[in-house]
Parts: structure tokens; C-alpha cells; sequence
């Protein structure tokens, strides 16, 4: 049986699931708004969760899409006690996901968050192109830095782009920066990279070692030459299937397996003088995105990846 | 290093190539343009490979301003894109594989006293092969008990869509505002019959749309006319690349019961009272027309709207030859003229065949 961990409104967990039935797989899909409960005997876990009842040892293979286990547990009322079980629980669950790391998997919890400054230094340690990194919290740094033969963004450390405010949605869009923008003489920590011009931009999907990327075309339009997120729907950019050269995808192969994801979403730039420059990975990333214009069918590649059987 | 400039068209945009002249299908922004045939066999050494400069060698440095216009056309439009040798071969051509995750994706039910009984069942086949599309049909006034019954039974269902088509009635007109209360998967109403009726409806959760002749039985379909032509999708034109482009993934069952891949086909798989969809779909000769694709059909194969066209393979204008041309088709890609099928001399011993003579006068 197939165990998919993820939440109620991806859609691409249910486009995957109806490959599953298609090809008449056993599958279990536990959303982070499902309330679980554990009951352990002994040596086996028994997940109960909206009328579904599973042994631990019936999981054949596991997908880490998204989310957590929202996990039930009776308590006691007594502080110090439901403390105390919390802690104990808090354990279990990560035995839990340790084993179910353990199993044929695609993903893990554990990586479900990179961090982004770290992982652009891993893919300097991988001989990957990047852009330079500066972190400042005053505008004297900044100015002693920014000098004016390149431009330069700011974007989000963290890589949330959405915050909601009381009456207003914030996007925290790639911006580029200026020299007219009002900067206060400190701040908060903010990210700024040197722009990279860009010929075109790549998203790859990555799966237990196979790439499958797409080059998007966006530099036309100028509204969307900073970052495609800010979308155009009224003419989309040209999105179309790439070859990525094989010493790009194998440097990408070293990284993905020293950040222990067996899966995720990269993208990359590539510069007019044709070079990759590495910008980020996302583990949990969309990737119907690439799936449809392409017509790479990922969906039906991960149920043929989970319906794998040792 | 070659310093040579090289143009691309993005793998997304497919070229039919027609007897005269070409169409470009641009599936990502729903949208085709026709080209010229000169314009095709220049696009096509590009796509070989061969430089902009060895393409204006090709044609005499007199054409080079021609070329250049061609250029400057597609790269103005967004089909194609300049690039160099190295990069040339990064941007691979698109698979054009078609893959869904059903085994039937449309479903044609006529109701009828014969048929209404099976309905549930009919239901629950399609929904354990996946299907995506339902259309109900019915030629007769229904009541609106059986009306709500239909409703119903399929109300707890996963279809994409599910049509009606039903004959105007004062019940049923007067129902339309209650249908989404019965069944919000509804996505579209057809009244047929509906000459000198009352059709103001509000705007609802679905489409309505009102024939105004009446439907006596399905030999109504397979019309191919260019105003069909406006939804290039990706679905659509993969699907037609590779396997009959309606008939492709569909079953049928008859006001009588039969189980056909189309209403209008003859061959009849047995009866729903007595056997399931899914045990005649795994019988071989169901799939008969599955892959026949136009590029087997006679004329068809010659046409440059081939791949965003339905092929109906149940009125043709040679019964009897598997790989006629529709009927129903008045186009001629050899001249590139339409012209109303129906009053075509070439066509009346099919229509008689058919026994259309009298729909083809009600419909001019
Ligand atoms: S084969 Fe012809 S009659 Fe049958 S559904 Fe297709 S278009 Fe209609
Ligand atoms: S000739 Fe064939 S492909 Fe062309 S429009 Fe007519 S039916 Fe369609």
C-alpha cells in the first residue's frame, strides 16, 4: 500500500492518486487537516484516520508531498502530565517518520524546509554557478557594497512570498533594486544578490535521479523579466521541454544527493554568455507547472515510482 | 565554436502540413494561424538545422529580404526564436504522447424506457473506468420524475462534465432553476424542439442552449465546420496524433441498450441488461477505430486542419470504406473552398444511405 502525506487542496497529489487507481494501486492519502490516531501494539502502529484503519507494516512505498501527521492525542487535563506525554509523543512521531524514511520513498519530512542560504552554499561546494550572496541590516554596509556597474534584487530569506496583512495581500515578489528607494538607516535582515541577466529561465523537476526541465521564456515582456511568479495570463510565456547539458545535470545530481532529496523543484537561469546559474530549490515545489507544457506526465512518472516494489 | 545564427520554433507550436498550405498549432495560447506552403518548407529546413545563412544561400541572396520577412513573421508572433548550433539541440521536441488516467473518457447515454432501468449501473461502470465526460440524450418529452432520477444518479459522481440534451417541454422548461439543486455537476443543458418557445432563463451555474428542430436520433452529429475549429487544445490535438480523435476512448449505449462505440455505428457489443461497459470494452474489436488517425483517412490525410478536427467514422462518404472521408465535411483542402456539404451532388448516394435525405432538408 502507498502511504501520500500532503494536504487538502493539492491538486497535483490528487492527479497523481488517479494514476494510482488507474493502474489499480492500493493507496492511503493523509491530509494535514486529517485528525490521526496511533494506537501502537507492540511491534506494529495502527493509523486510524475518517474511517481508514492501517497497519505501519501494510506501507509498501511513502510520499512525503507536503504537511505533517496532525496527530491525536487524548489528554489528561493535567498540565504536567500532558506535557510529559506531548514530549513522548514528540518522539514516537519522529520514529514514525524516520522509518517511514526507512521505506521506498519518494521525499522526507525532514527536508520539507531548506534553507536557501545554505543551500546555495552547497551548490558553490558543488561547482555550481550562483549569484553572490550579501546579507544587510544597515544601509552603511549596503552602500559600501552596492556599487553601480551591476544591479542588484532583493528577495526573501526564507522564500515565503505571501503574507497577509489586515486588509491588504502583501506578495513579496522578487524586486529589483534602485537607487531611488527610500532606505532607512538599519533594517532587517535583507537578502541582496547581484541580477543575473537572463537569456531564459529553467524549471527542472527533479525524480530519483531523472531531470525534467522546462525552459521559460519570459524576457520579452517586461513585466515579467524579474520574476515569472508575476504572472501574465494574457500571453503566457513560451514554456517549452529542455535538455539540460549533462555536466549541469550531473553537478545537480551531486547536490540533490549531498541535501538527501530524492525529488523537488530547481530553477536556474541561464545567461545570455550561456551560462547555468543555480537559484534555488524547492522540495515541495509545484511541478503541474512543468508537467502540462511540456507533456511530461510527472504525475504518471511518481505513481510509477511509488508503485515500485522491492 | 560556430558563430552561426540558427532559428527554432518552441516546441509547442505544432505544423500540420496541408496539400496547399500549412497550419501552425499554437496549443498554449489556443490559437492557430495558416501559413503559406513556401513559408512551411522554409520553416522546415530550419528545423533541420540549417542555418539562416545557409537558408538564404538555399534560396539565392534575391530572396534574402523574403526571408527575412518570413523571420521576422514567426519571431513577431512568438513562434520560433533565434539561437545558436550548441543550444539548437538543448531544446528537444515536445512528446506527443497522449496519456490519461481513464480507461473510457467519454460516454454517450440515449434514455429511454429501455435504458432508464440500467442507469445506476450504467453510472458506476463509467465511474470504475474513470470516465470523464457523460452526455444524456434523450428524444422523447421526459418526465420530470425520471428527469430527477437521472439527476441523482450521477449527483455523487467525479465526472468533469455532464451534459443533457432533452426535449423543451413546459416541465422541464419550468425546472431549469431546481436542476442545480438536484445535481451541481451539471455543466450544460441542451432543449431541443425548441421552435416558438418561451427560452428566457437567469443565468445559472450551466450552460443552456436551445435547437430549435427536433432531435429524432443521433444522426444529427458529426458536422465538421470551421467554427468547431476554435478550441486548440493540447488534449485534443495529442489525442489526434496518435488515435481516432472522437472515437477514441468512448463508449455509448443506445435507446435500445446497446453498448456501441457510437450511436451511430452499427456494431453492437450486447445489451446493458445483460452484460457491464467494462467487460465490452476489453473485447478487442471494441477499439476497432480507436487508433485509425487522420492521417490514414482518405482527403483528411491531405488537410491542414487534420489535427483539430473530429473524425466521425459513422457517416462517410464511401460507406463502406473504413478510411473515407467524413461526410459531413464540406471542405476541400485540395482547393481550400468550403462549401455546404449537404446539397453536394458527389455526397447524395451517401445521404441516401444514410437515410438523411429529410434531416438535411430541415437543417438548410
Ligand atoms: S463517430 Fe460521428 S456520429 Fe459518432 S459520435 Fe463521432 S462524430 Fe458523432
Ligand atoms: S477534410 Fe477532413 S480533416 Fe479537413 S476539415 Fe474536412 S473532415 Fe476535417
Amino acid at each position: 500500500m502507498i502511504l501520500i502525506l500532503s494536504d487538502e487542496r493539492d491538486l497535483s497529489t490528487t492527479q497523481v492518486i488517479e494514476w494510482l487507481e488507474f493502474l489499480n494501486r492500493k493507496w492511503i492519502r493523509i491530509n494535514q487537516e486529517d485528525k490521526v490516531k496511533i494506537e501502537f501494539c507492540g511491534k506494529e502502529i495502527i493509523f486510524k484516520l475518517n474511517n481508514i484503519v492501517f497497519n505501519f507494516s501494510d506501507v509498501t512505498s511513502f510520499w512525503y508531498r507536503r504537511g505533517y501527521i496532525n496527530l491525536q492525542n487524548d489528554t489528561t487535563g493535567i498540565r504536567p502530565f500532558d506535557e510529559f506525554q506531548n514530549e513522548e509523543l514528540k518522539i514516537i512521531m519522529q520514529f514514525i517518520y524516520y522509518k517511514l524514511d526507512d521505506k521506498h520513498h519518494l521525499n522526507s519530512i525532514k527536508n520539507a524546509n531548506v534553507n536557501k542560504l545554505i543551500v546555495t552554499s552547497m551548490a558553490r561546494d558543488c561547482n555550481i554557478n550562483t549569484p553572490e550572496d550579501y546579507i544587510f541590516s544597515n544601509k552603511e554596509g549596503l552602500e559600501q557594497v552596492i556599487n553601480s556597474k551591476n544591479t542588484y534584487i532583493t528577495k526573501s530569506i526564507s522564500g515565503d512570498s505571501i503574507r497577509e496583512f489586515e486588509d491588504f495581500i502583501a506578495f513579496n515578489y522578487t524586486s529589483e533594486f534602485t537607487n531611488d528607494w527610500l532606505i532607512p538607516d538599519s533594517f532587517s535582515p535583507s537578502l541582496v544578490q547581484n541580477q543575473i541577466i537572463k537569456k531564459y529561465e529553467l524549471r527542472i523537476f527533479y525524480l530519483a535521479g531523472e531531470f525534467y526541465t522546462m525552459a521559460i521564456f519570459s524576457q520579452k515582456d517586461n513585466q515579467t523579466s524579474v520574476d515569472f511568479r508575476n504572472y501574465n495570463n494574457h500571453k503566457p510565456n513560451r514554456r517549452v521541454p529542455y535538455k539540460l547539458p549533462l555536466e549541469i545535470e550531473e553537478k545537480l545530481d551531486v547536490l540533490m544527493k549531498k541535501m538527501d532529496l530524492n525529488s523537488g523543484s530547481i530553477d536556474m537561469i541561464v545567461t545570455p554568455e550561456n551560462e547555468y546559474v543555480f537559484l534555488e530549490i524547492n522540495p515541495v515545489g509545484q511541478f503541474g507547472m512543468t508537467s502540462f507544457p511540456c507533456n511530461y506526465n510527472i504525475e504518471k512518472r511518481i505513481a510509477d515510482y511509488l508503485s515500485y516494489e522491492n | 565554436m560556430n558563430s552561426k545564427k540558427y532559428f527554432k520554433i518552441f516546441s509547442n507550436c505544432i505544423i500540420v502540413t496541408g496539400y496547399n498550405r500549412s497550419l501552425i498549432l499554437d496549443w498554449q495560447r489556443n490559437n492557430f494561424v495558416a501559413i503559406p506552403d513556401t513559408l512551411q518548407k522554409m520553416i522546415s529546413l530550419f528545423q533541420n538545422k540549417k542555418s539562416i545563412d545557409d537558408v538564404i544561400h538555399f534560396y539565392g541572396e534575391e530572396n534574402k529580404e523574403i526571408v527575412h520577412e518570413y523571420l521576422e513573421f514567426l519571431i513577431e508572433n512568438e513562434f520560433g526564436f533565434i539561437t545558436d548550433a550548441d543550444e539548437f539541440d538543448l531544446f528537444i521536441d515536445i512528446d506527443t504522447n497522449f496519456e490519461i488516467a481513464s480507461h473510457i473518457t467519454n460516454c454517450i447515454v440515449e434514455i429511454s424506457d429501455e435504458t432508464i432501468p440500467s442507469i445506476d449501473k450504467i453510472v458506476r461502470d463509467l465511474e470504475s473506468l474513470y470516465c470523464k465526460d457523460v452526455q444524456f440524450v434523450c428524444y422523447e418529452s421526459l418526465d420530470l420524475d425520471t428527469l430527477k432520477y437521472v439527476l441523482k444518479a450521477t449527483n455523487e459522481t467525479n465526472f468533469r462534465s455532464i451534459e443533457l440534451i432533452l426535449k423543451y417541454s413546459k416541465e422541464v422548461f419550468e425546472f431549469i432553476g431546481e436542476i442545480d439543486k438536484n445535481n451541481f455537476r451539471i455543466t450544460e443543458l441542451t432543449l431541443h424542439s425548441s421552435a416558438n418557445k418561451n427560452k428566457e432563463v437567469s443565468k445559472g451555474t450551466f450552460n443552456i442552449i436551445f435547437i430549435n428542430h427536433e432531435l429524432k436520433d443521433f444522426r444529427n452529429c458529426g458536422i465538421v465546420d470551421s467554427k468547431y475549429f476554435n478550441n486548440v487544445n493540447k488534449y485534443k490535438i495529442f489525442e489526434s496524433l496518435n488515435h481516432n480523435s472522437c472515437l477514441h476512448k468512448k463508449i455509448s449505449v443506445t435507446q435500445n441498450g446497446e453498448i456501441k462505440n457510437c450511436p451511430s455505428i452499427p456494431d453492437s457489443f450486447g445489451n446493458i441488461r445483460d452484460t457491464t461497459l467494462v467487460d465490452v470494452i476489453n473485447q478487442s474489436s471494441f477499439t476497432k477505430y480507436w487508433n485509425v488517425t487522420k492521417d490514414q483517412i482518405d482527403v483528411c490525410k491531405d488537410c491542414e486542419f487534420r489535427h483539430i478536427c473530429t473524425d466521425c467514422r459513422a457517416y462517410v462518404e464511401e460507406p463502406g470504406n473504413q478510411y473515407s472521408k467524413p461526410l459531413k465535411c464540406g471542405y476541400n483542402p485540395y482547393t481550400n473552398v468550403w462549401e455546404e456539404w449537404s446539397t453536394n451532388p458527389l455526397k447524395e448516394t451517401a445521404i441516401n444511405y444514410y437515410q438523411m435525405e429529410q434531416l438535411v432538408q430541415k437543417n438548410n
